[in-house]
């Protein structure tokens, strides 16, 4: 099922700076076919040398990249690919974020060969969370601030999240403080 | 083991682990229901009888008339009497105290969108349900298909547009060889009249010269011939007369068109055939255009003095074979495939020294395709080329008396 994050990037990337720029990427990238499918598996080095060919392309910090790339999975690609489950996963931002773990296994219990990452959410107070992250890939902590800030839009939040620790600075896991509040103006 | 302590949980624990639960006395009237429970049915009390707030899909019947003992072995469909359908399926079976009963069920849900109706998330569920696993597999099906549904939009845009490409290129072409011809008919023709002299004698240098006009306008007009032909081919505007024609005749026809540019090399060619009666039911003009092409090509790849030989053989299976062979330089067999594309000669330093569009083969390849037949080539370097146009067998007519026999 990775196709689908490609399939999100590419629509991240054209809808941004037009279809000529994502074949720019894809060519530097060294990708021949440009089309992806879905549902079908990639291997995982190729997300990386299309984020780095990305950043090339458009003059934007690959962590950048990741953030945004985040934020459009989880208001673009996941509610039209995934809409049924998103809904499933919870009707509020810590109901999502405490059902993510949950939400993961299931996934890989239906698709054994996925490599799904790990989730422990510590509530630390009103509005307050604290986020455990686990995944075999290194450096993806950005894609999640992302996807949470996306969440936060979700529900009419303002996340901001701040990386207390990551893999990529020798922990063993990455881990956030998140904290979110109503957005001005957003119905109570 | 002692059975009485198994699955005796706190209630809180046993909401969690059983959200769909009832607990029913012996009356099976309502004595609990789970958070859950209740907030899908906001109506339902303490004290309600099942079967005031369930109609029983199945079993069919009364409830009441089921005895614990069956209701261990049967499995309850009921479905909610109040607006908000609910469908629970499940089994009733007694708790450890033995005046109660426990209906242990789960939502019957068919699609995500029932879900989503009934309000439920992930957290209404146990852990251990399943029903989790059967949405992400629905979800990712219709995932799938919308993949697939994308994928199959974007062939048919790119179909299309090639389609509407092709044809754009073809009228084009079309048009432009018409709009070609024109004029160079005009040219052709008056530097005939002038290189025959017919109003008056033309000085010698400027009788070459025409000689040469002449000359580049009929080649010329021969490429547009072929551009407007293979624009009618892809175009699917080549329409095939059929007639029936004796095979040898319009051989011999062919040779003797040739034989000019033969004899420039001191080229012989020989016909023959089993079976010189030979008569064939297709468009006259086309297989005549394909065996002027072979022959064409045998002309020009054959060397000073050499022989080409044309053959017309009636085989059971595959028809009519008609090859024609010389005895030329013969290409790379790894180059055949694609002296039949289109604009393509098989070997780059034999094409500069022959002049032509590059359009023969494939157009014979086409024309004979139009026909239900082919066209294969045989042909290893200093060993000659054979090429064979092979009809259907059903063009093939019974003998009838002979045509002719003939060799230039």
């Amino acid at each position: 099922m990775q196709g689908v994050i490609y399939k999100s990037i590419e629509d991240l990337v054209t809808s941004a700076h037009g279809a000529e720029a994502w074949a720019t990427i894809l060519r530097k990238a060294g990708v021949d076919d440009p089309t992806f499918v879905g549902m079908s598996r990639y291997p995982d080095e190729l997300a990386g040398r299309i984020i780095g060919a990305a950043s090339g392309v458009l003059g934007v910090p690959a962590e950048d990249i990741m953030r945004a790339f985040g934020r459009h999975w989880t208001n673009h690609t996941a509610p039209t690919y995934y809409g049924d489950l998103m809904a499933f996963a919870g009707t509020s931002f810590i109901e999502v974020v405490s059902n993510l773990d949950q939400m993961h296994a299931r996934i890989s219990l239906v698709f054994p060969n996925y490599k799904s990452p790990s989730f422990r959410c510590e509530t630390l107070g009103e509005g307050k969370l604290r986020l455990h992250y686990r995944s075999e890939r290194q450096g993806l902590g950005p894609v999640v601030e992302g996807m949470l800030v996306g969440l936060g839009d979700r529900f009419s939040l303002d996340v901001e999240v701040v990386q207390e620790k990551a893999r990529t600075d020798g922990h063993d896991h990455d881990q956030f403080i998140v904290t979110y509040k109503a957005r001005a103006g957003a119905p109570g | 083991m002692a059975t009485e302590k198994n699955l005796t949980f706190d209630p809180a624990i046993g909401d969690r682990l059983f959200p769909f639960h009832l607990v029913l006395d012996r009356e099976l009237r309502i004595l609990h229901a789970t958070p859950v429970v209740e907030r899908l049915l906001p109506s339902l009390r303490v004290g309600d009888a099942l079967d005031q707030v369930f109609e029983a899909v199945r079993p069919q019947g009364p409830l009441a008339n089921i005895t614990p003992a069956q209701f261990a072995n049967t499995l309850l469909i009921l479905r909610s009497r109040q607006p908000q359908e609910l469908v629970l399926k499940g089994q009733i079976v007694p708790l450890a105290s033995r005046t109660e009963l426990v209906l242990l069920a789960s939502p019957r849900v068919a699609d995500a969108d029932e879900m989503r109706r009934l309000g439920l998330t992930a957290a209404d569920f146990a852990l251990h349900d399943p029903i989790s696993e059967t949405l992400v597999g629905l979800q990712a099906m219709r995932a799938s298909l919308m993949d697939a549904e994308l994928l199959a939009r974007r062939l048919r845009q790119a179909r299309d547009d090639a389609l509407e490409a092709s044809k754009a290129k073809s009228q084009f072409l079309a048009n432009m060889s018409h709009e070609l011809r024109t004029p160079l008919n005009a040219i052709i023709g008056f530097t005939d009249m002038m290189v025959s002299e017919i109003h008056g004698k033309i000085p010698g240098r400027y009788a070459g010269y025409l000689r040469d006009v002449n000359t580049s306008g009929r080649h010329l007009l021969d490429l547009i011939n072929d551009l407007l032909d293979l624009a009618r081919i892809e175009a699917d505007r080549f329409d095939l007369r059929p007639s029936q024609f004796a095979v040898i005749n319009m051989v011999d026809e062919c040779v003797r068109f040739m034989t000019p540019q033969m004899q420039r090399k001191a080229l012989t060619a020989e016909i023959a055939s089993p079976e010189p009666s030979l008569s064939i039911v297709a468009d006259e003009r086309a297989v005549k255009q394909i065996v002027l092409n072979l022959m064409s090509n045998a002309v020009k790849f054959s060397k000073p003095d050499g022989r080409i030989d044309v053959t017309v053989v009636r085989e059971s299976v595959s028809g009519l074979r008609i090859t024609v062979a010389d005895g030329g330089e013969g290409i790379d067999p790894a180059l055949i495939p694609s002296v039949f594309e289109p604009f393509r000669q098989g070997d780059s330093h034999v094409t500069r020294d022959n002049e032509g569009s590059g359009l023969g083969l494939h157009i014979a390849s086409r024309l004979a395709q139009l026909h239900g037949g082919t066209i294969s080539m045989q042909s290893a370097r200093g060993a000659g080329t054979t090429v064979a146009l092979v009809l259907p067998a059903g063009s093939v007519i019974d003998a009838r008396p002979a045509g002719g026999e003939k060799s230039p």
